[in-house]
């Protein structure tokens, strides 16, 4: 069985956003509302330092598909609707999410209310109970009145909400969320499970992310892993773990840090 | 194929299986609640809790104890239709309920093991059109479900001491063969056609039911009302003023927030039945409580970080069909 694992190698990053991008249509991610990002895959734009010794990186985050995931440990039903699968992706099932946003809470790569605690990304959002899915998509306001077409309009010649619905399966997941339910990045595993890489993987144009099997040492991810000294992100901040520690040992790693040294070949 | 279905259906020995909602079962929706109330009324021990919720068929005894005791409907006895089997009791003179374990046994409705009765049930059987309602536990004794009859006088009780209805008039537990009053109905030709019209209209809606019932997803948020407090519900217009009062404070539960809650609404989801809701509109914004939909399960205030949320017996105030403001506490 794999072991699903992403290395980002931060020094082929242009800080572009075509991975955020990529993953909102790929998965029909609905737009900012009530501080919840639905950004599956994010990305953040961090200025270290004081001139002229200052450092500018674009870091692109997403669910780190922890190995001791504090999201699965804070789920309270039965079975667990946030639970590992054994090739180590961090599932999340729409059928028993009863919406109690313990997940969010747990994970510190999260928040629950991205405006409030001004924190740049929260990698697990919340559709609100309250309100439907998609508002734009389903407000019949025309953008300029009596010129360009409404959100609903255009949805309802598309058929479907939102109009460029990508139409997957997934036993755990639908392609749009319900409203009163979490919802995170899950690697893409419908494409993954085709033998797809992930829509974030492919649609970078700088190749900066490398998806694959960290349990293989002859996969790239491995061999990349062993040349360069990986990081990991401890929190929605940005910042690194330190040496030693081990935080909820995240499998997402980052790579060509311009302040990390590189290991010696 | 469908015809084969319906003849199948008409045909078949109405088994009343047991069937499992296993999102509605309190520990399942929340890991640390200690509900132990099917597990802990079951003679033979035939529930298990674990990572799943289930009864061994092999040494199910068929009791619906389970059925009646589950504060949240897990358990739900399959094409079975409570409201019509009142409707129907309804119409005979002398009524007379027994269940369908002995063949010979004397009554005008027969029901799997009368174990299913819960207090709310037997609430709604007494408002029946001022006739008493005998129950014939004549042939319990020796039946392996025997404790069943003693387990309906200790539920009639207490709902005696809870309502002070003079429910041992209104239901009339009959153990004795001598005590039952027991008139046949006799049918001439027209009834016995009209009874074959009826029990076939029935049983081809109870498939219908099923159908649709079948298509249902169980999603944990899907929220749902149980029946005992449906029942309930429904009858209560009916009560006296006193009776109403009584059930208020016995049957019902008031939820309420004090001023640590940080307004995070995971009570929201956890609720099984919807009792909670959040309200963004200016006027009432905050947590709304709606006492008719709360079953007093408690999974809000076990689970409330904060320990802001009370959940306590009876309810005080006015309009218990409403939402309200949770924030108003609790009157009682």
């Amino acid at each position: 069985m794999p072991k699903y694992g992403m290395v980002i190698d931060l020094q082929k990053c242009v800080g572009c956003g075509a991975c955020a991008i990529a993953c909102k249509t790929e998965n029909n991610t609905q737009d900012k509302t009530r501080g919840q990002t639905f950004n599956w895959a994010d990305f953040i734009f961090k200025t270290d330092g004081k001139f002229p010794n200052v450092k500018f990186t674009a870091m692109p985050v997403l669910c780190n598909h922890c190995s001791d995931a504090p999201c699965v440990k804070a789920c309270p039903v039965t079975p667990k609707a946030m639970h590992k699968h054994e090739n180590g992706i961090t599932m999340h099932n729409q059928e028993r999410c009863i919406g109690c946003r313990q997940c969010q809470r747990a994970c510190p790569y999260s928040s629950e209310n991205v405006d409030k605690t001004k924190l740049p990304y929260s990698v697990i959002s919340f559709n609100d109970f309250t309100d439907e899915v998609h508002p734009f998509y389903r407000d019949t306001k025309e953008l300029i009145p009596a010129c360009t077409a409404s959100g609903a309009e255009v949805s309802k010649k598309a058929g479907d909400i939102p109009p460029h619905r990508t139409l997957y399966k997934h036993s755990d997941y639908a392609s749009v969320r319900e409203k009163g339910k979490v919802e995170k990045c899950i690697f893409c595993e419908h494409r993954v499970l085709n033998g797809e890489l992930p829509y974030c993987v492919i649609s970078c144009p700088a190749k900066a992310r490398t998806f694959g099997d960290l349990s293989d040492p002859n996969s790239e991810i491995s061999q990349l892993l062993k040349k360069h000294k990986a990081l990991n992100l401890r929190n929605n901040k940005g910042e690194f773990l330190k040496p030693g520690e081990k935080g909820t040992m995240p499998n997402v790693y980052y790579i060509r840090s311009f302040k990390a040294p590189a290991k010696k070949a | 194929m469908f015809r084969e279905k319906i003849i199948d259906t008409v045909f078949s020995n109405p088994a009343h299986s047991i069937g499992i909602n296993q999102s509605k079962c309190l520990r399942m929706r929340f890991n640390k609640s200690t509900c132990n109330k099917c597990r802990g009324i079951c003679y033979a021990q035939a529930v298990t809790i674990g990572e799943g919720l289930s009864i061994k068929s092999e040494t199910c005894s068929g009791c619906m104890l389970c059925v009646s005791s589950c504060p949240s409907d897990c358990f739900t006895i399959n094409s079975f239709d409570f409201y019509s089997l009142i409707a129907r009791l309804k119409k005979i003179q002398v009524p007379v309920l027994g269940c369908s374990t002995r063949m010979n046994l004397d009554a005008h409705e027969k029901t799997f093991c009368l174990g299913f009765l819960s207090e709310e049930h037997i609430i709604a059987l007494s408002a029946l059109a001022q006739r008493s309602l005998q129950i014939n536990l004549t042939e319990c004794a020796g039946c392996g479900n025997e404790f069943v009859a003693d387990v309906l006088k200790k539920r009639l009780k207490s709902v005696e001491t809870k309502t002070s209805i003079n429910i041992f008039e209104r239901i009339r537990l009959v153990q004795n063969r001598p005590d039952l009053n027991y008139r046949e109905i006799s049918y001439d030709r027209r009834d016995f056609f009209r009874a074959i019209k009826n029990f076939t209209a029935q049983k081809t809606a109870d498939l219908f039911d099923n159908m649709a019932a079948n298509d249902n997803v169980t999603s944990y948020s899907l929220k749902k009302l149980p029946f005992k407090r449906d029942l309930l519900n429904r009858a209560f217009s009916s009560f006296s003023k006193e009776l109403q009062e009584a059930l208020l404070k016995n049957y019902y539960y008031t939820v309420g927030i004090d001023e640590s809650c940080n307004y995070c609404f995971a009570c929201v989801g956890m609720c099984p039945t919807g009792a909670l809701k959040i309200s963004r509109e200016e006027s009432v914004s905050g947590l709304l409580f709606n006492c008719s939909l709360c079953i007093g399960c408690r999974l809000c205030e076990n689970f409330c970080m904060n320990n802001s949320i009370r959940v306590v017996d009876g309810f005080c105030g006015d309009e218990p069909f409403e939402f309200r403001n949770a924030e108003e506490g609790v009157l009682c």
